[in-house]
C-alpha cells in the first residue's frame, strides 16, 4: 500500500471516473422496480418489486424478442467472427504490397460511416427498382426481389451489411497480432521444409489464438447488444416478425410511449443475459485452453 | 528523496486538473443560471408600450417587469436567436428568448428525451395529448386554466367563445394544458395529386369515382409500362391517409367515430378496411402502385414522381408548386394537380379550426407565468401579425392589394412561409398560436385556389369526430393496447396487400388475432369517454 501510493494516485481520476460514469448511472437501475415519475425523481416514485418483469415475461412479445434477439446476435458472431481473422491472415500472405495496402483501406472505410448513411446504403442497393443487386440479378437472368420487406431476408441482410461495415477495421487487431509473431520461427519452419500453408497451419494460427480467444469472449458478451438503430433503420412492417429485438422493444416502450420503469426493466433483463453469456464464455474457455479474460 | 517529492506533486497536479477538466462544465452552467435569474437591472423603469403594437387584446406591455429570460424548444433548422422576431419579441415584451431549435427529423426523439430527463424548457411542443396529460397530472406543466384571469386572449378564444374547449381538450378534471392553436388550417392540404399533363396527353379523363382512377392507373401503365402510376412516401401512414375515403379515418385513427350508428370503432377490423385493402392489393398486383410504397423515402419518392416513373400520389398539397419548380427548367409542362379523392366516400378529411395536437406546453417552474403571457400575447391579433406577417414598415409593406410584400426577399422566386422562417424567424413550427390570414400562407397558388374550389364546391369532407376527453386510466389502457395492436396491423396491412396467397382466411385470422389484442376494448375506451362527452354538453 504504501510502496504503491504514487501509482495509486495516478489510478485516483481512473477511478472517479468510474464511480461517476459507469457505478452512478446504476443507481437508475432502481427505476426498474418502481413505477417511476421523472417528475417525483427515483426517490420519490413507489416501489412494485417485481411487477414489470413479471409483465415483461407474461407478455406476448417476450418470446418473440427473445428468438430474434438470440437469433441476430447468433448468427452476427457465427458469420461475422471468423471473417476478420480470415481477411487478416490472407491480407498477411498476400506479397504484393499496394494490393494489400487497397484492400485493407476499402475493407476498413466503412467502419467511418454512420449507422444511418450505412442502412441507406444498404436500401439503395436492394431496392427492386433502381437497386444494383436487382439489376444485376435481372441481367443473369434472375427475378427481381424486393429485399427489404421480406421476413426471409431480413436477417441475412443484417447480418452481411454488418460484416461489410465492420470486418475490415477488426481485422486491424489480428493483423497487429501477426505482425508481433517472429520471423525467426517462419526462417525455422522454412529451413525444416515447410511449406507455406503448413507453416500458417502450425505457426501464425496457434499464435493467433489468445488473440481469437479473447475476442470471441468479449463478442459473446455484445452478442445481445444489437444497436436499435440499425434494426430500426432496417425493419418495415413486414418483417417486425424476425427484426423486432428487445432494444427496439425498449425504445418503443421506453422513449415513445414514456414508460420507463418497463424499459428499464426489459434493458436489465437483456444485459444479465449478456453478462451470464460472458461469464460463461469466460469458463468454458478457461477450461478447454487455460485462457480467459481473468 | 526530493525527486521523490517532486514526482508526487506532479502526479497530484496532473490527477487534480483532470478533476477539475470533469467538473467544470457543471460549473459553467450553475453560474450561467444563476446569471440568468440576478444578470437584469431590478430599478428599470417599465413603461406601458401596449397601444405601439396594435390590438394586445388587453394585454400590457411589456409583459414582465425586469428582464426575463425563457428557454423554448421549436422545430426549426436554423439558429432563431438573432432573427429579427426574436428581438423584436424582446423589445415588446421584454423576455429574452433562447430557442432551442431542433430539425424535424430528430425533434420528436429530442423532446422525448428531454422529458424523460426532467429538465424541461420553459415552452416546448410536440408531445401527444395523452402525454402532455400525463405530466400534466405530474405537474410538471401548468393547467393553463388556473391562469386565465391574467390571459385576456386566451379567455376570449377558449373560455368565452369555445368554452367546449377545456371539455375535449382537457383532463377529466377539465385542466387544459396544452395551448391551442386558433384558425390555422385552410380548408384543403392534402390530398390525391395527378399529373395533369400527362393525363391530358394520353386523353385519360380525371377519375370522378374509385372504379374511374382504377381505369386511369391501367391505362398509364399500358401506356408506360415501366411505370408504377401510383407511388407513396408515407410508408404505413398511407392507410390512414386514404382511409377517409373509405368512411373509417379520423384524428384518432386507428378509432373512428361512425356517424351512422353514433359509436366509436376500431377502423382495422371494419368491413371497409378490408374494402381499401383489396383496393390496394389489386393495384399492387397489377403493377398500379409502386412495389416499394412501403418503403420508399422522400427522396426516392420525389425521383420517381419528377422523372415520369408514377403520375399520382397522396401528399401535402404545396408538393404541386414544389415539384413544379424543382423540373420546369427540364420539363416546362410538368403540370401536378389535385385530383378528387379516392374510396366510396369520395370524401378528404375535415381540418379542425381548434387544433390542440401539437401540445404547445408550458412547464411549471418561475417563469410559467411570463411563459403564459407571451403564448397569450402570440395568440392576440397584435403578436400573431408578429409572428406570421411580420413588422409593417421594417420587414413588409402591403401593396395595393392588400397582400404583404417583402422588399428584401424580392430576388426569390417565391416567398413562402419557408423563406420567411429562413429570414426572419416566422412561422416556426410551434410558435405560431393564431395565424393572421393575410399572411403569405393563405395566398393560395392558382393550383392550390383550384384545389380549394375543387373540394369546397362539392364539399367532399369527411364529418368531424368529437373531440373527447379520456381519463388517465383510460389513455392507459389505450397506450398499453397501442404498442402490439397497431404493430400487428401494420404488419398484417402490408403482408396482405403483398403476398398473393393472403385472401379472406388471412383476414378472418386477424380479425380473431385484433379481438385477442383487444380491438373491441380498444374501441369501447372511445364509446366510454363518448357517453361522458354526450352527458356534459346537453
Amino acid at each position: 500500500m504504501k510502496r504503491d501510493r504514487q501509482l495509486l494516485v495516478l489510478f485516483l481520476p481512473c477511478l472517479v471516473f468510474y464511480i461517476i460514469f459507469r457505478y452512478g448511472p446504476l443507481f437508475g437501475l432502481t427505476i426498474a422496480f418502481k413505477d417511476y415519475n421523472v417528475f417525483e425523481g427515483i426517490f420519490g416514485s413507489k416501489w412494485v418489486g417485481f411487477k414489470h418483469f413479471a409483465n415483461f415475461f407474461s407478455s406476448s412479445d417476450f418470446l418473440l424478442l427473445f428468438k430474434n434477439t438470440l437469433a441476430l446476435g447468433f448468427l452476427t458472431l457465427l458469420f461475422g467472427f471468423p471473417i476478420p481473422i480470415l481477411l487478416a491472415i490472407s491480407l498477411n500472405e498476400l506479397r504484393v504490397k499496394w494490393l494489400k495496402k487497397s484492400i485493407q483501406t476499402l475493407t476498413y472505410l466503412p467502419a467511418f460511416l454512420s449507422i444511418v448513411i450505412i442502412c441507406s446504403m444498404v436500401m439503395d442497393f436492394l431496392s427492386p427498382s433502381t437497386g444494383l443487386i436487382n439489376k444485376l440479378m435481372v441481367a443473369l437472368g434472375f427475378e427481381k426481389i424486393y429485399f427489404m420487406i421480406m421476413p426471409e431476408w431480413f436477417r441475412t441482410i443484417y447480418v452481411a451489411s454488418d460484416i461489410w461495415a465492420t470486418a475490415g477495421y477488426d481485422a486491424i487487431i489480428y493483423l497487429a497480432a501477426v505482425a508481433g509473431i517472429s520471423p525467426t520461427l517462419y526462417e525455422a519452419a522454412k529451413v525444416d521444409g515447410c511449406s507455406r500453408w503448413k507453416s500458417l497451419w502450425n505457426i501464425t494460427l496457434p499464435s493467433l489464438m489468445p488473440t481469437i480467444l479473447i475476442m470471441f469472449i468479449l463478442k459473446t458478451g455484445k452478442m445481445l447488444q444489437i444497436g436499435y438503430e440499425k434494426v430500426l433503420l432496417l425493419y418495415t412492417p413486414t418483417t417486425y416478425e424476425v427484426a423486432d429485438v428487445f432494444s427496439t422493444y425498449v425504445y418503443r416502450k421506453g422513449l415513445v410511449e414514456s414508460n420507463y420503469s418497463y424499459a428499464a426493466a426489459v434493458g436489465m433483463f437483456e444485459a444479465l443475459i449478456a453478462m451470464i453469456m460472458l461469464l460463461s464464455a469466460n469458463f468454458i474457455s478457461k477450461k478447454a485452453g487455460g485462457k480467459g479474460l481473468w | 528523496m526530493s525527486k521523490r517529492i517532486l514526482s508526487m506533486v506532479l502526479v497530484l497536479i496532473m490527477a487534480s486538473t483532470l478533476l477539475a477538466a470533469c467538473g467544470s462544465g457543471g460549473g459553467k452552467n450553475g453560474s450561467a443560471s444563476n446569471g440568468d435569474k440576478n444578470g437584469g437591472a431590478s430599478n428599470t423603469v417599465v413603461e406601458d408600450t401596449s397601444n405601439q403594437y396594435g390590438d394586445t387584446g388587453g394585454l400590457k406591455l411589456p409583459l414582465v417587469d425586469k428582464p426575463t429570460k425563457l428557454t423554448w424548444m421549436v422545430v426549426s433548422e436554423i439558429q432563431l436567436n438573432d432573427k429579427l422576431i426574436a428581438k423584436e419579441i424582446e423589445k415588446r415584451t421584454g423576455i429574452t428568448i433562447d430557442f432551442q431549435s431542433y430539425s424535424k427529423n430528430t425533434f420528436e426523439d429530442k423532446i422525448r428525451l428531454v422529458v424523460a430527463s426532467g429538465k424541461l424548457p420553459d415552452i416546448f411542443n410536440g408531445l401527444r395529448p395523452d402525454e402532455l396529460k400525463k405530466i400534466g397530472q405530474q405537474k410538471a406543466v401548468v393547467a393553463i386554466n388556473d391562469y386565465v384571469d391574467m390571459l385576456p386572449n386566451f379567455k376570449r378564444l377558449y373560455v368565452d367563445e369555445n368554452p367546449w374547449v377545456a371539455n375535449s381538450y382537457g383532463d377529466e378534471n377539465n385542466n387544459l394544458y396544452t395551448w391551442p392553436i386558433y384558425n390555422m388550417n385552410r380548408d384543403v392540404n392534402h390530398g390525391m395529386m395527378y399529373r395533369k399533363d400527362i393525363f391530358d396527353k394520353n386523353n385519360i379523363p380525371e377519375w370522378t369515382n374509385t372504379e374511374e382512377f382504377y381505369q386511369a392507373l391501367k391505362k398509364l401503365k399500358e401506356i408506360y409500362p415501366d411505370s408504377y402510376p401510383m407511388a407513396s412516401k408515407t410508408k404505413g401512414d398511407i392507410f390512414r391517409d386514404l382511409a377517409y375515403g373509405w368512411g373509417i379515418g379520423g384524428l384518432n385513427y386507428p378509432a373512428y367515430y361512425d356517424e351512422s350508428d353514433s359509436t366509436w370503432k376500431f377502423a382495422g377490423v371494419q368491413p371497409e378496411y378490408k374494402d381499401m385493402l383489396d383496393f390496394l392489393k389489386k393495384l399492387y398486383n397489377e403493377g398500379l402502385l409502386d412495389q416499394e410504397f412501403l418503403t420508399d423515402t422522400p427522396e426516392s419518392w420525389t425521383a420517381k414522381m419528377t422523372t415520369d416513373k408514377s403520375f399520382v400520389t397522396w401528399d401535402w398539397i404545396g408538393r404541386m408548386d414544389l415539384f413544379y419548380n424543382q423540373v420546369s427548367s427540364e420539363n416546362p409542362e410538368y403540370d401536378l394537380r389535385y385530383g378528387n379523392p379516392v374510396g366510396p366516400t369520395g370524401n378528404i378529411r375535415t381540418l379542425p379550426k381548434i387544433d390542440a395536437d401539437f401540445g404547445m406546453a408550458v412547464a411549471n417552474n418561475q417563469n410559467k407565468e411570463a411563459a403564459l403571457k407571451l403564448l397569450d400575447y402570440l395568440t392576440s391579433p397584435s403578436g400573431s401579425e408578429l409572428i406570421t406577417l411580420g413588422i409593417e414598415g421594417v420587414n413588409f409593406n402591403f401593396d395595393e392589394n392588400g397582400k404583404p410584400v417583402y422588399p428584401e426577399l424580392a430576388d426569390l422566386p417565391n416567398v413562402d412561409i419557408k423563406a420567411l422562417e429562413d429570414n426572419y424567424g416566422m412561422w416556426v413550427e410551434g410558435m405560431y398560436l393564431n395565424p393572421d390570414h393575410r399572411s403569405v400562407y393563405y395566398n393560395f397558388t392558382e393550383k392550390e385556389q383550384e384545389a380549394q374550389d375543387k373540394i369546397l364546391s362539392a364539399n367532399k369532407f369527411e364529418a368531424l369526430d368529437p373531440v373527447l376527453n379520456l381519463t388517465e386510466e383510460e389513455i392507459a389502457t389505450i397506450a398499453e393496447l397501442q404498442t402490439s395492436i397497431i404493430k400487428s396491423m401494420e404488419e398484417f396491412n402490408a403482408k396482405y396487400i403483398l403476398n398473393k396467397n393472403y385472401g379472406d382466411k388471412e383476414w378472418n385470422d386477424w380479425l380473431a388475432a385484433a379481438e385477442k389484442m383487444g380491438a373491441s376494448k380498444y374501441a369501447d375506451v372511445y364509446n366510454q369517454a363518448q357517453k361522458r362527452f354526450d352527458a356534459n354538453n346537453k
